[in-house]
């Protein structure tokens, strides 16, 4: 991968992560009203892994491997009618991973842009 | 569903507002026919409550191939007949009255109905707000092709 790329693959893993992320949270605020619902999350612990493995392990394709998976967060403490969503936990949560979306977005933008200058030749 | 994934957080927070609204509606019923004291059956009317329920990975596996099915995460809800007995207040005057002067009222507690339309209307503006921030992700996303 050239310099000009280097990085897009995390970037787009990133933004694999945040969806289903994003995905979630929205249905741990949809089940808010449903007495026992467990809250789920997807941990980024493994992405990281993986690009840990891929640069300094030489594991090739460990990171194309790693998958978002959404899980029973088991930290949670469930309420009175054993519901463990909280609003003000998923909100907070919701906004830090559109601002990580954000962030893995412009990311790219940036590189795109740079590769579109040396296209044209601009400086 | 092969619908992809942008989609689907849409539907799971659209089911979800139609699900808080529906709970809203059963309050106001409940709210309106707090008096009732004979409807349609000779009964008392009786409080009525939204019942959530999950659309999960299986039931998503077996309806797949038809149309307008809700992808797994999203809710439903059921509209269920809270059990309970009515309660007797005495009120010779009222025409439902019995020979004793009692009159059997509705099993429903405005001050409770009240407590749980906040709660709906809180939850709903939550749905709306994960839905708005779905919204912009997608917006963001959508620039990188700028």
């Amino acid at each position: 991968m050239s310099d000009l790329t280097r990085g897009f693959d995390v970037a787009a893993k990133l933004l694999d992560f945040t969806s289903a992320r994003a995905r979630a949270l929205a249905t741990n605020i949809a089940h808010a009203s449903q007495p026992g619902w467990r809250r789920v999350d997807v941990e980024f612990g493994a992405l990281l892994e993986a690009v840990r493995l891929e640069r300094d392990g030489g594991r090739k394709g460990a990171l194309a491997r790693v998958e978002p998976e959404a899980r029973i967060d088991e930290s949670a403490l469930p309420g009175s009618n054993g519901n463990s969503v909280d609003f003000e936990r998923e909100q907070v949560q919701s906004d830090k991973n559109a601002l990580l979306h954000q962030l893995a977005t412009e990311f790219i933008n940036s590189k795109l842009n740079g590769l579109r200058s040396a296209i044209r030749g601009q400086a | 569903m092969s619908e992809s994934l942008s989609m689907q957080v849409f539907d799971i927070s659209a089911s979800a507002l139609a699900a808080e609204r529906t709970r809203l509606a059963v309050i106001s019923q409940n709210i309106a026919n707090a008096q009732v004291t004979k409807g349609a059956d000779g009964e008392p009317y009786r409080r009525h409550k939204v019942v959530f329920r999950s659309v999960l990975e299986d039931e998503v596996k077996r309806r797949s191939g038809q149309g307008g099915a809700l992808p797994a995460g999203a809710v439903r809800v059921d509209i269920a007949k809270v059990p309970g007995d009515f309660e007797s207040v005495k009120d010779p005057s009222h025409p439902h009255a019995d020979a004793l002067g009692m009159v059997r009222m509705p099993n429903v507690n405005v001050i409770d109905e009240m407590v749980d339309m906040v709660d709906a209307s809180r939850t709903y503006e939550a749905n709306l707000s994960a839905l708005r921030t779905w919204k912009q992700m997608l917006a963001r996303t959508l620039e990188m092709t700028r």
